[in-house]
């Protein structure tokens, strides 16, 4: 007992000395950080835990490193690998999969000595030069045992790039091409290891997750043809918005892409499902990870956590079915962490271990890189919007504890504008044709946990709820952040 | 003046020896201890100093599970290697001879320390003052358990002078190679993308290609600078840190038509490399090879090859013009840039590679 006791002492006192921090976060919340040997370089690319108290997690450096949740310490597991920035374990052999930039590897310990011996290429279908853009995503798995991964575009500007050698595929004059192939699509690697190119249009796509009915999503970060940092649903033979990557579909192979106008690619791609505002939430998205606790982490469960690289913060994302696609909410949670949130998992108890990084782009809170542990002390329910869903006449802002009567009920408490963002060959886009908005009405549901706004409402359109901060639970708690954005790509019909 | 304490007891036992003062000598008026890092062929000390004349006893203590003696050399560092490049011609005689050869640059000379033991030898420094080298010239040892002992008036003055001199090596984050090889993936200056480099012990390393499967070149001394890559947002080539020489690469073993796909390797032992060709399966490892070049004693590469489920010939290709190649099996073509095996010589064959410059 005595390391564990040991472990909790230092946990606490961690936490303890960094009590003003984070400066956001929900009542019953409460953030670790964890001390990391001075010897340890620990750029988190993945994470996964191997049995309950093992956690794996794999780095920039190239390392695999087996942390005891339990004792503190630290092993290495496995080393030399080029940029790992992803991992998933199978649980039946004790496998270890790692995604490094040139390929997805299995990781085996064939001498049961604790640390990997076999490094076997699962599969390297895709292209790679040297560019250092060519960073490679992933690895999920579907319950048919495939492997999913996202393609990072090259940069190809050479005023960025510093050589013309990788200027392929850049169109319409954006920064980010394709130097070799499949980059900016996203594979599937099928139990027979064979590799398929999945969807296409991918500029940054940092994260990647799948979630129990083997849908996958990916996060994208700002940037040409990426208006906003943003949600994206996988589907296969989806273009989610960067035009590089035609370069490699069968249709389209030495054609001028420069030829297809802005508009005809706007026409030909699949809206994010949730755009995340750039500057005020997230600048560098990193891997959406879904709270399955049933409730060990408090009342979010089903949604999405997704960490920031650049604002070092954590965020919620409710997506729901509308007109048969996915859009919805996205919300702050907990801001800002000790550096940048790229990676993250939940532990066997329902805590949610936080991945970090600055990786030299530099984060808020200016650490290089680190982990952090975020607890629900299991009973405290904070007052917070739960999501927000469309309906046929506007919203319904769902509450986690009943909203207070009066303030809830008065439409002044409520601030809405309505905007929209150009996609466009550019670097990211303001907001533009925004309209400032009141709801025409407001009702609450018997429980006051709902409040049903009537708004007109325009397709493809994104929303932005300012709440008042009058706007209290029956006790008169505050909501702990109230700012959330709905993408209403589509209305109910 | 050239003092010889070589003692050929002919009953050569391990570490039982026990060199005494030869007759005349007196008693010692240096005492030395110098030591081995484990598994590194390195000497513990890599300089050292004594005054004019003195009457030194050196004990040479064997940390390491593999054999090791010590050779005082008069004259430069290519002096030394001429002497490492003759201990390797002793053949037959090596061990009678402690892989000590008859060279007139040699002042002294120990016998062979068996691992975990320890041998002393007496000799009487020159009185010339000047820096002389000394080495282990157990094969492949040469190149990097090497020292130079001076021999000053004021010895102490001597060795810091040694000492600060000493080569560092430059770079912003190195890795080193210690006494495992190191294995490490990454973007590398005029190098392929899918690089793999190989630290070994003694000095040598390689870089292999997994995308053509095969080693693209060699490089002797430390391994590799990753700081470009790793510091701030990286993304800049890592370095090697040491001398770069060339292979004669032409891709993986050819057998048949099929292109080879890169499978992985394994990290028991030094690293065996993964790939297969069609139906054949190769595993190869790449390790520390010494061998001569005219007299001077050079680093190279040794490929052993294990094909399995090959049909038909297997070839390994090369182009011969910077390097002296040697295969255990096979056969050669006319101007030695192909070898061909059939499948059961292709079975298990190696092939060593040393630069002629």
């Amino acid at each position: 007992m005595k390391p564990i006791q040991f472990i909790l002492a230092t946990l606490v006192l961690a936490s303890g000395v960094s009590a003003a921090r984070p400066m956001i976060k929900p009542a019953g919340y409460q953030v670790d950080t964890i001390n990391i040997p001075k010897e340890i370089t620990l750029g988190v690319g993945g994470m996964a835990f191997l049995d309950k108290t093992t956690m794996l997690i794999c780095t920039r450096e190239g390392e695999v490193w087996k942390f005891n949740t339990g004792n503190g310490k630290w092993n290495l597991y496995a080393d030399g690998l080029h940029e790992s920035l992803g991992l998933w374990i199978d649980h039946k052999k004790n496998d270890v999969y790692v995604m490094q930039r040139p390929e997805l590897t299995r990781l085996v310990d064939t001498n049961k000595d604790g640390k990997a011996d076999l490094y076997e290429t699962v599969n390297a279908g895709w292209g790679l030069t040297d560019n250092y853009h060519e960073y490679s995503f992933g690895p999920v798995r579907d319950s048919k045992g495939n492997f999913y991964g996202t393609l990072n575009t090259s940069l190809s500007w050479p005023g960025w790039a510093g050589s013309d050698k990788w200027d392929k595929a850049r169109v319409h004059d954006s920064k980010m091409g394709r130097a070799a192939k499949y980059r900016g699509w996203s594979f599937q690697v099928t139990p027979q290891g064979k590799f398929v190119p999945f969807s296409m249009g991918m500029r940054s796509p940092a994260g990647i997750v799948i979630n129990q009915a083997d849908e996958i999503f990916y996060t994208d970060n700002q940037g040409d043809w990426n208006e906003t940092s943003s949600l994206h649903h996988v589907v296969k033979g989806r273009f989610h918005g960067h035009p590089s990557s035609y370069f490699d579909h069968p249709k389209f192979i030495g054609k001028d892409l420069n030829k297809i106008s802005i508009e005809d690619y706007r026409k030909m791609r699949a809206r994010p499902a949730v755009f995340i505002p750039h500057g005020e939430l997230a600048n560098s998205p990193g891997e959406p990870v879904y709270d399955y606790t049933g409730g060990k982490f408090g009342p979010f469960a089903g949604q999405m956590i997704l960490g920031d690289q650049t604002r070092s913060n954590l965020m919620r994302i409710h997506v729901e079915k509308v007109a048969g696609e996915y859009q919805g909410m996205v919300v702050n949670f907990i801001s800002p962490m000790q550096t940048g949130c790229i990676r993250g998992v939940f532990g066997p108890d329902g805590s949610f271990w936080v991945g970090q990084t600055g990786r030299g782009w530099g984060s808020v809170g200016g650490k290089q890189f680190g982990l952090e542990r975020v607890r629900w002390d299991g009973s405290t329910r904070p007052m917070a919007i739960h999501h927000i869903s469309l309906t046929k006449t506007g919203f319904d802002v769902h509450f986690t504890l009943p909203v207070d009567a009066e303030a809830g009920l008065n439409v002044a408490n409520y601030d809405i504008l309505e905007y929209e963002y150009q996609y466009r060959p550019q670097y990211g886009s303001p907001k533009s044709k925004q309209k400032k908005m009141k709801p025409t009405a407001v009702k609450l549901s018997k429980d006051r946990r709902i409040a049903h706004l009537s708004l007109p409402l325009v397709a493809e359109k994104v929303y932005q709820f300012n709440l008042n901060g009058n706007l209290r639970s029956y006790a008169g708690a505050e909501i702990a952040n109230r700012v959330a954005w709905y993408t209403a790509n589509r209305l109910h019909k | 003046m050239r003092l010889k304490f070589f003692l050929l007891t002919g009953l050569f036992t391990a570490g039982m020896v026990v060199a005494n003062p030869p007759a005349g000598f007196g008693a010692p008026d240096t005492e030395i201890i110098l030591g081995t890092k484990h598994g590194q062929m390195r000497f513990d000390q890599e300089a050292l100093a004594v005054q004019p004349g003195a009457k030194v006893k050196l004990t040479l203590k064997n940390t390491c599970e593999m054999l090791h003696n010590w050779v005082l050399v008069k004259g430069d560092a290519t002096v030394r290697d001429r002497v490492s490049g003759k201990a390797l011609q002793l053949g037959a005689q090596s061990m009678v001879k402690h892989f000590v050869p008859d060279h007139p640059a040699i002042i002294a000379s120990s016998q062979i320390a068996m691992p975990g033991k320890s041998v002393e030898v007496y000799f009487k420094a020159p009185m010339a003052e000047g820096d002389y080298p000394y080495v282990c010239t157990l094969p492949g040892h040469a190149f990097t358990m090497v020292g130079v002992l001076a021999v000053s008036k004021n010895p102490k003055q001597a060795l810091a002078r040694l000492n600060k001199n000493r080569p560092r090596v430059k770079a912003q984050l190195p890795l080193l190679v210690t006494n495992k090889p190191l294995l490490q993936r990454a973007f590398v200056q005029n190098s392929p993308a899918r690089s793999i480099c190989v630290g070994l012990p003694g000095g040598v390393n390689y870089l292999f290609d997994a995308e053509t499967c095969a080693v693209a070149y060699g490089w002797t001394g430390d391994f590799l600078d990753v700081g470009p890559d790793r510091k701030g947002r990286g993304g800049r080539h890592c370095k090697i840190l040491g001398k770069r020489f060339e292979v004669g690469s032409q891709g993986a073993l050819k057998i048949g038509n099929a292109a080879p796909v890169f499978r992985g390797y394994s990290r028991l032992g030094i690293p065996e490399i993964h790939y297969s060709v069609g139906e054949a399966t190769v595993r190869q490892t790449v390790s520390f090879h010494a061998g001569l070049v005219g007299d001077i004693l050079k680093r190279g590469l040794q490929y052993t090859f294990k094909v399995t489920d090959a049909k038909g010939t297997v070839t390994f290709n090369l182009n011969p013009a910077n390097v002296l190649v040697e295969a255990s099996a096979g056969k050669w073509n006319s101007d030695k840039t192909a070898l061909s095996l059939n499948a059961k010589e292709a079975s298990e064959f190696t092939v060593t590679l040393l630069p002629k410059k």
